[in-house]
């Protein structure tokens, strides 16, 4: 079906005017297929390195879900990773149960892992938890990604220590951090919005995104520019969430006002600059559970444990 | 923008015969005259300024004149949920095509005759512009 008359009406790359396959923002510009894989990865390099988010000796646990934003990250980092020295990658799925949708993204999280020859592990909501996350949901559903949140992060921490990760890398992009940034704005949670800044402090274990700056919809095209996009399914408990409905609302100012996920995350690091320095709303303690860091007498995950009985 | 007028009210018609009606879909059997941009017997969903509100207003001036009724272009669209449409428009640009279906080009991806394009492509006549979806989460 394609032919020379398919480039007619196409703008040409800025760079080397073969047919462009996008326009980028900020400068705009139209880029090709080679040199916006390029552009893609040298920027994901270079929130790396400002956020210093690798260091020699690290061991990463990349958190793979086997969407197309861990798929993404997981593709980006074995290429850049090999740049440091002595700098590992472990790929770590989490196997929350969910029915006709978990099974499907496993499936693609172990293909790509054994393409790329990463060492990978599953850890299921099962196994730590004793009950999948329909379960747990049952009469629950409007609370589906609040307590999918908590218990994925704890499952990540768990299987983190497990295999000897120094930190956890996910996929988080530019849409979900805006998204975030929102969402906290929109309940009025700042220690919320700036808890990340005391994180690396407090004995948690260091959460890296190196895919913060990327728009989502530039993540999918250097996926099927890469040749390894897969339709997958949307997690069936989306419709229930604050976010659905943030991201709805953002992406449609994002469209009239371009750069407004930008500034959100300007934001978020002038209100952080800020806060440092100032005294912590609580300080850190030790779960008297499970002993986990916490800001009160019980963390998220033993509060979830109880309130579910 | 310049304002067209309201389309006149075609008058009833027989299903499959005569003049187009606004909201119904061609045929699949008709594509072959889609590739010499002839109107395809049956039903051709023609878009104007004034077809639908917009689910997502566009930005100032993403819209320009639609010269419908002198050089329609057919389009053949296929949806996210793979379902098929032939829409007729002026001259137009990809980003045109999404904002009239009610489509954020924000959230998709689009290819044109089985290439990716950029939003500001050009759309012509014969045209099978497919669009892709994102979904979130991963």
């Amino acid at each position: 079906m394609s032919g020379p008359g398919d480039l007619a009406g196409v703008a040409r790359c800025v760079l080397c005017g073969k047919p462009a396959v996008t326009r980028v923002r900020d400068p705009d510009r139209h880029l090709c297929d080679d040199h916006f894989i390029q552009f893609f990865e040298e920027r994901v390099l270079q929130t790396i390195t400002a956020g210093k988010m690798v260091r020699p000796g690290d061991r990463i646990a990349i958190a793979l879900s086997g969407g197309k934003d861990s798929t993404a990250l997981l593709r980006v980092l074995t290429r850049l990773l090999p740049a440091w020295d002595d700098v590992h990658p472990v790929a770590i799925t989490i196997d929350e149960g969910i029915a006709g949708y978990r099974q499907e993204t496993l499936r693609a999280a172990r293909e790509l892992t054994s393409r790329h020859k990463i060492e990978h592990h599953i850890v299921s909501f099962e196994e730590l938890f004793n009950r999948d996350l329909d379960q747990i949901l049952v009469g629950r559903e409007h609370r589906a990604c609040t307590i999918c949140g908590i218990l994925r992060k704890k499952a990540l921490v768990v299987a983190a220590e497990r295999y000897g990760a120094t930190k956890i890398a996910t996929g988080h992009n530019l849409d979900d951090e805006a998204q975030s940034v929102l969402m906290n704005a929109l309940r009025g949670d700042i220690p919320r919005l700036i808890r990340n800044a005391a994180r690396e402090k407090s004995g948690f274990l260091l959460r890296i995104k190196p895919l913060c700056l990327t728009p989502e919809r530039e993540i999918a095209l250097y996926l099927m520019l890469r040749d390894a996009w897969t339709e997958l399914p949307e997690c069936p408990y989306t419709r229930f969430a604050l976010r659905a409905e943030v991201r709805s609302m953002l992406s449609k100012i994002e469209y009239r006002h371009p750069g407004t996920m930008l500034h959100l995350i300007d934001a978020k690091k002038k209100i952080e600059r800020y806060c440092a320095g100032a005294p912590a709303p609580a300080a850190i303690r030790r779960c008297q559970e499970c002993g986990d860091p916490c800001s009160g007498d019980l963390c998220q995950v033993c509060r979830l444990r109880q309130s579910l009985g | 923008m310049v304002n067209m007028g309201d389309p006149p009210s075609p008058p009833p018609q027989p299903p499959g015969v005569g003049p187009p009606l606004p909201g119904d879909r061609i045929n699949a059997d008709a594509r072959d005259a889609l590739h010499h941009n002839q109107q395809p017997p049956g039903r051709v969903t023609k878009y104007t300024l004034r077809t639908r509100a917009y689910l997502i207003p566009p930005p100032p001036g993403i819209l320009s004149l639609h010269r419908l009724k002198r050089d329609p272009v057919y389009v053949r669209v296929i949806l996210p949920d793979k379902s098929e449409q032939t829409i007729a428009m002026g001259a137009c640009t990809v980003e045109q095509v999404l904002v009239l279906l009610g489509v954020n080009p924000i959230e998709v991806i689009v290819s044109r005759n089985g290439r990716l394009v950029p939003d500001d492509a050009q759309v012509s006549g014969s045209d099978e512009i497919r669009i892709i979806r994102i979904a979130h989460g991963g």
